[in-house]
């Protein structure tokens, strides 16, 4: 499935209002100077995911899922190696940076980090539908992204997945991770669909 | 879960409130808000927690009551809840007095509390569950400060252990130059010996006696010379040793092609100490001087359920039974009585043991006892 550029703009658009706005209650909480960006972003199928550059699709990711029902069904998620994950909540929290390894409550913590960016994500693409979605709770998983969007709708390898390459830039460091929205059959045409109304 | 279904139904807000008392046994807090923050629900455990019985809060603004839920920094991710966005989790990294719960000694129980959005009766309203996160935090606090004294030690051996090879560079070195200085010495003292042999008559008492000062001189610089050898041992770190490219190479060295290698050995790789080409190397030496008709080598390995065993035999007249374990102790031996003592100290330190069990008379059979973790076998 084609998608005009015109779409893919929009998809970013709305991104990274979500993550600007994940940003700002970022900074309030930690009082940190956290910028977010989403430098790319591309559509891709789920069997597309294994060749993509901007994610390690194969190797154990840290990652914050969360799945949606109503006019978009999937799953939206925000992975990152796991030595960025732990580095990542210790900037947030002003660890000192002895033990990179994510224990319960970095878990924890990551977590909510996580749940921040994936509600203001969220929250900007379910404006323009116009109707709630309903959401699972959060969940940290420890797997590859390749077995999460396998895992999430395993009968259509066909399904969409928006993968947006995420930076953090906490205190002059950059930290990369992704924000992925796998998207069930139909779904991204719901949202192209929405899109297009939108647009003048 | 999938919330944004409806957990409760019911007609009135009594029959809700019924509903709601099922979250009562439950060992998290529960307190069930509307979007202006007034509390409808209060369960027994937040009760408890808190100390704030349900009828004293219930109806009342749970931001006046808890001022800090009135920053933006909360408000923002709620009212998102509200507005119809995911459930709001809030870390006790965080946020750990959520809802301040004062502990016996003092303390505030840390927390984690999720803002959970549902339908009651048509209206959005927002569960905040709060878990008792306490144990945990202590528990990861704990294990950090461990790890960080574990860290300080490592840091602290790392550097006593630097420390200690420096000093054992500058030992070598001195040792070195001393043994330089000796050496010269004693070839000067050899030199005039020499001299002094010539201007004697040849076999009067007092050449006897330069013979045997000169025999000892050689005995000097030997053991000069095992100084040397012997002064890497410990210094380098273990590593896996191809077992027959030692054999071969020693064998020549020693022998010269004079003695028929019988090679039995799997492609076996032994963890020891580097020096261990020594300890074969002088296996097969103490063969050539002391096994005095010495023709064949044989080289074998065994292993089974205890530790793998590296054979080193020779067809020489053997070691007598009163002389296989006094073979072993310093200052044993025709020569300078250290090779077999250093011979096993080199092998301790990975934790092998050498033994002598050949039948005197028909040849040496040195047994070298490698534990399992020690030894590999390669596939050839």
């Amino acid at each position: 499935m084609e998608i005009e550029e015109e779409a893919l703009d929009a998809i970013r658009e709305l991104i990274n209002i979500g993550v600007g706005r994940a940003a700002g209650m970022l900074n309030e909480m930690t009082g940190c100077t956290i910028r977010l960006r989403v430098p790319t972003i591309r559509v891709v199928t789920i069997d597309e995911l294994e060749g993509a550059d901007e994610i390690r699709a194969t190797g154990t990711l840290a990652t914050v899922a969360l799945t949606f029902e109503g006019p978009l069904c999937g799953l939206s998620a925000l992975a990152f190696p796991p030595e960025s994950a732990a580095a990542l909540v210790m900037l947030l929290s002003g660890e000192p940076a002895e033990s990179p390894e994510l224990d319960a409550l970095r878990i924890e913590t990551l977590k909510e980090v996580g749940n921040i960016v994936i509600n203001s994500v969220m929250g900007s693409i379910a404006n323009i539908l116009e109707h709630h979605l309903s959401y699972s709770l959060p969940r940290y998983l420890d797997l590859s992204v390749l077995t999460l969007a396998r895992t999430a709708n395993p009968r259509c390898p066909e399904d969409r997945v928006i993968l947006a390459d995420t930076r953090f830039t906490i205190e002059d460091r950059e930290i990369e991770g992704s924000i992925l929205l796998i998207l069930e059959v139909g779904s991204l045409e719901a949202l192209l669909d929405a899109i297009r109304e939108m647009t003048p | 879960m999938t919330v944004g279904a409806k957990l409760v139904h019911g007609p009135d807000r009594g029959e809700e409130d019924r509903n709601w008392e099922m979250f009562d046994p439950l060992p998290v807090g529960i307190v069930i808000i509307n979007r202006n923050y007034t509390v409808l629900f209060w369960n027994q455990c937040i009760a408890r927690w808190t100390g704030i019985p349900r009828d004293e809060i219930t109806g009342h603004d749970l931001r006046t009551r808890f001022t800090h839920l009135a920053r933006p920094v909360y408000t923002s991710r709620i009212d998102q809840v509200f507005d119809g966005g995911p459930a709001a989790v809030f870390s006790s990294q965080f946020h750990p007095y959520f809802i301040p719960a004062p502990l016996q000694n003092g303390e505030l129980m840390a927390e984690h509390a999720s803002v959970i959005p549902f339908d009651g009766n048509g209206e959005r309203l927002g569960m905040i569950v709060i878990e008792d996160t306490n144990d945990l935090t202590s528990q990861v606090r704990l294990y950090r400060a461990t790890r960080q004294l574990a860290n300080l030690e490592i840091e602290k051996r790392k550097k006593a252990q630097e420390a200690l090879h420096a000093a054992n560079t500058k030992l070598n070195l001195l040792s070195s130059i001393t043994r330089h200085d000796i050496l010269n010495q004693v070839t000067a003292i050899s030199g005039y010996l020499c001299l002094l042999d010539n201007s004697l008559a040849p076999g009067s008492e007092q050449s006897q006696y330069v013979h045997k000062i000169s025999h000892q001189m050689a005995v000097i610089t030997h053991l000069l010379e095992i100084t040397r050898d012997y002064e890497q041992l410990g210094i380098s770190a273990p590593k896996w040793c191809d077992v027959r490219a030692i054999v071969e190479h020693s064998v020549l060295d020693v022998f010269a092609g004079s003695v028929r290698l019988e090679d039995q050995l799997p492609a076996l790789e032994v963890y020891a100490d580097p020096m261990l080409e020594k300890v074969i190397y002088n296996l097969f030496e103490n063969a050539k001087f002391h096994g005095m008709h010495v023709t064949a080598i044989r080289v074998g390995f065994s292993c089974g359920e205890g530790p793998g065993i590296l054979t080193i035999e020779d067809n020489g007249v053997g070691v007598q039974d009163a002389d296989k374990t006094r073979i072993f102790l310093k200052g044993v031996g025709t020569r300078t009585g250290l090779g077999l003592y250093l011979s096993q100290e080199i092998l301790s330190l990975t934790g092998l043991e050498i033994r002598e069990t050949g039948m005197p008379g028909k040849g040496a059979r040195f047994e070298i006892l490698i534990p399992p973790a020690m030894f590999r076998l390669r596939t050839q």
